[in-house]
């Protein structure tokens, strides 16, 4: 598996989640960092690098897309968002609001490596497009 | 012998002896010039021509306008033979009209014109115990019970005084004291002229007849207040369905007349229904039942059972359609009360449910995305070069901690039915069996499906929990129904049945003619559903229910199309528990 270039971050609120998909992303070598809400997330200083981020739908306090929403103006990383059950109208307003990929749980490692390999390829063109 | 004839009778005689042979019978006729008082006539001697003959003696006034100016006296001598013969026909045509008086069933009287008793015969001596001296100067008057006495007097003093027939009905004190009724009847005989000469008079015994009235009054009352007091509106109208009776709590819930009263009272809504239904019943006289709303005096209406039966002539043709309609609001309004909570109740089970799964499913659903997780990072960490045998280690342990919680999940799930323990009552599963299906009745009806329901009436009453097996019953019919949604090559028919089993159970069925099921065993098992709403726990949910009261429930396809859906309980107590 190429790394691609780029940091993940993680929002899971399911510490048995954040474990696995860590993990998963730690074996395919993958830079991340794990956050328990959105809250979290928030607060923390992201570097410059291309990143992406890997967002659960229910999360305690700010959801997903209260996230997304509040991310929308920003020149914030894409948005993958990650279900326990994708139920549509959820997954239509996740992907008007700009979200590269919606994935349920369990997540297939292709499908999400694909997707996190798409978001980085789109923020550093962002990135670029910016300095432009 | 000295028996006196009147002159028509002697003249008869005359008459009928032609002129008198001297030697058999003479008439004398003499002027006499005074009579005493004693009506013996001065210097009269009667001529006896023979010894083998009677003299007959008649005297008679003449009279002037004024006065009586003389008296005549004649005399008849007749043979005695000729006498006796006619005594003997008199005698006998006396006896014979005196033997038709006495024996006719009937008290006889008679009264002079002013209206005083003269005769009475013997069975109305016999009756009162009273003797014609009894009866003069108005002294029956107190042989007639008193509270007719009025109206009796009053009666016969009109007959007297017009001549017009004489027809009362009374009491008559019998010799014991005792009253009994009699219908009077009095015609006056009248002479040429027209006056009445004299009354004959007939007391006629009616008691049994008036008594026979009587008895039918009271019943006729009796009937009569039944009709009135029984808490519902009586009514009976002809073979054609016209109205013609309607009984007083009828009259006054309508508001109106008998004639006010028609089918402008029912509620628009039922109106039609049932004039049809009752336009069936004229043509066919088949009896028939049915509810609806009708609109009493003040404008509010007020849901009614009626029901009607044709009453049958000898020949069996209707004579009259009798109906009798009970209120029956309150308890409509009760059990629409009901179905709202149940429909309520139905609804929050479903969101609950839904709630529950989706909630069920994200407890499950977690630790199983973080044991994929896991489970690909750890064949990564072993494929990668070198293996990196200490991450695959740590990943391994997760997954089989994150396996053990998808685990207990499972079983807090299985922790979470098993706790709903049945609180058994007596209950009859029949009764249970009729709620469920009127609680359902809109559902099944709204999708058209026809119901059969065949109970066996002499299951005993068992111990269960009746709102565990109402649920149980609610959701095998249920999922019958929602079986036979996509049904569209046959009849949608629904039969439920119950009865004995000889293995000291009953047993419930409810048959479907749905699209039948591929395994009849997976369909019991939590979260199987093939349905796009819904999240499979129905009939693991019936299981339970039927296993915590000793019973079995399973499903097998019918011969011809659907599935059938059994359960039994047992019928003695100590079975299960």
């Amino acid at each position: 598996m190429t790394q691609p270039g780029g940091v993940v971050y993680l929002v899971d609120d399911d510490s048995r989640v954040r474990e696995g998909l860590s993990e998963l992303l730690a074996s395919f070598q993958i830079e991340h960092l794990v956050f328990g809400s959105a809250e979290q997330y928030l607060s923390c200083e992201k570097s410059a690098v291309p990143a992406c981020l890997v967002l659960d739908l229910q999360l305690p306090g700010i959801n997903g897309l209260d996230l997304q929403r509040r991310l929308a103006g920003e020149t914030g990383p894409p948005i993958i968002f990650i279900s326990g059950h994708g139920d549509v109208p959820s997954t239509v307003r996740a992907m008007k609001g700009g979200a590269i990929e919606f994935l349920t749980k369990p997540i297939d490692p292709v499908a999400l490596t694909t997707a996190i390999c798409a978001a980085f390829d789109q923020d550093r063109n962002q990135r670029h497009g910016f300095r432009i | 012998m000295g028996k006196t004839f009147s002159i028509p009778t002697i003249r008869k005689l005359r008459h009928q002896h032609g002129p008198i042979p001297s030697k058999r019978v003479s008439l004398t006729i003499s002027r006499v010039d005074s009579v005493t008082q004693t009506g013996h006539i001065d210097g009269f001697t009667p001529k006896v021509s023979r010894s083998d003959t009677d003299l007959l003696l008649q005297v008679w006034p003449l009279r002037n306008r004024l006065r009586i100016t003389r008296f005549f006296a004649g005399t008849a001598c007749f043979s005695t033979s000729t006498i006796a013969r006619a005594e003997a026909a008199l005698q006998e045509s006396e006896r014979s009209l005196r033997m038709v008086i006495e024996t006719i069933p009937a008290l006889v009287w008679s009264a002079a014109p002013d209206g005083e008793p003269d005769y009475i015969n013997q069975r109305l001596t016999d009756y009162t115990g009273k003797t014609l001296d009894d009866f003069v100067q108005s002294r029956w008057a107190s042989l007639v019970h008193p509270d007719d006495l009025d109206m009796t007097v009053k009666a016969w003093q009109h007959s007297v005084e017009t001549g017009m027939t004489y027809e009362v009905e009374h009491r008559l004190r019998r010799q014991n004291g005792a009253y009994r009724w009699f219908r009077v009847q009095g015609e006056p005989l009248r002479d040429k002229s027209g006056r009445v000469v004299h009354w004959y008079g007939l007391h006629i015994d009616i008691e049994d007849r008036k008594q026979a009235e009587q008895m039918i009054r009271e019943r006729e009352n009796h009937l009569r207040t039944i009709v009135e007091a029984i808490p519902a509106i009586v009514s009976r109208s002809t073979p054609a369905g016209k109205l013609e009776y309607v009984n007083q709590r009828g009259l006054e819930y309508f508001g109106g007349t008998l004639e006010q009263i028609g089918f402008h009272s029912i509620h628009p809504d039922d109106r039609d229904g049932h004039l049809k239904k009752w336009l069936v019943c004229l043509d066919t006289g088949e009896p028939y039942e049915s509810t609806y709303r009708v609109r009493r005096a003040d404008g509010v209406y007020r849901w009614f059972y009626v029901g009607v039966e044709p009453l049958r002539d000898q020949e069996g043709r209707v004579a009259s359609w009798y109906a009798v309609n009970i209120d029956i609001d309150e308890s409509k309004q009760m059990e629409e009360a009901l179905r709202s909570t149940q429909r309520k109740l139905s609804a929050a089970m479903q969101i609950a449910a839904a709630e529950l799964s989706a909630s069920i499913a994200h407890e499950i659903n977690q630790p199983l995305a973080a044991i994929v997780a896991n489970g690909h990072a750890c064949q990564t960490w072993l494929s990668s070069d070198p293996p990196n045998i200490e991450r695959a280690q740590l990943t391994a342990e997760r997954i089989s901690r994150d396996a053990n919680s998808a685990a207990q999940v499972v079983q807090r799930i299985r922790g979470l039915f098993k706790h709903a323990r049945p609180t058994k009552t007596p209950v009859s599963i029949n009764d249970i069996i009729g709620e469920t299906l009127s609680l359902l009745a809109e559902e099944i009806n709204g999708r058209v499906v026809t119901t059969e329901v065949d109970l066996d009436r002499e299951l005993p009453v068992i111990l269960a929990d009746p709102v565990q097996i109402q649920q149980l019953i609610v959701n095998l019919v249920r999922n019958a129904i929602e079986a036979m949604e996509g049904v569209t090559d046959c009849l949608k028919h629904l039969k439920v049945t119950s009865q004995r089993e000889d293995t000291g159970t009953l047993s419930v069925r409810i048959h479907d003619r749905g699209r039948g099921i591929v395994n009849p065993q997976t369909v019991f098992e939590p979260f199987f559903t093939t349905k796009e709403r819904g999240m499979g726990l129905g009939l693991s949910i019936c299981r339970s229910i039927t296993e915590a009261h000793g019973g079995r429930l399973w499903s097998a396809p019918n011969t011809d199309a659907g599935t059938t859906f059994t359960f039994t309980l047992p019928l003695e107590p100590e079975v299960f528990e």
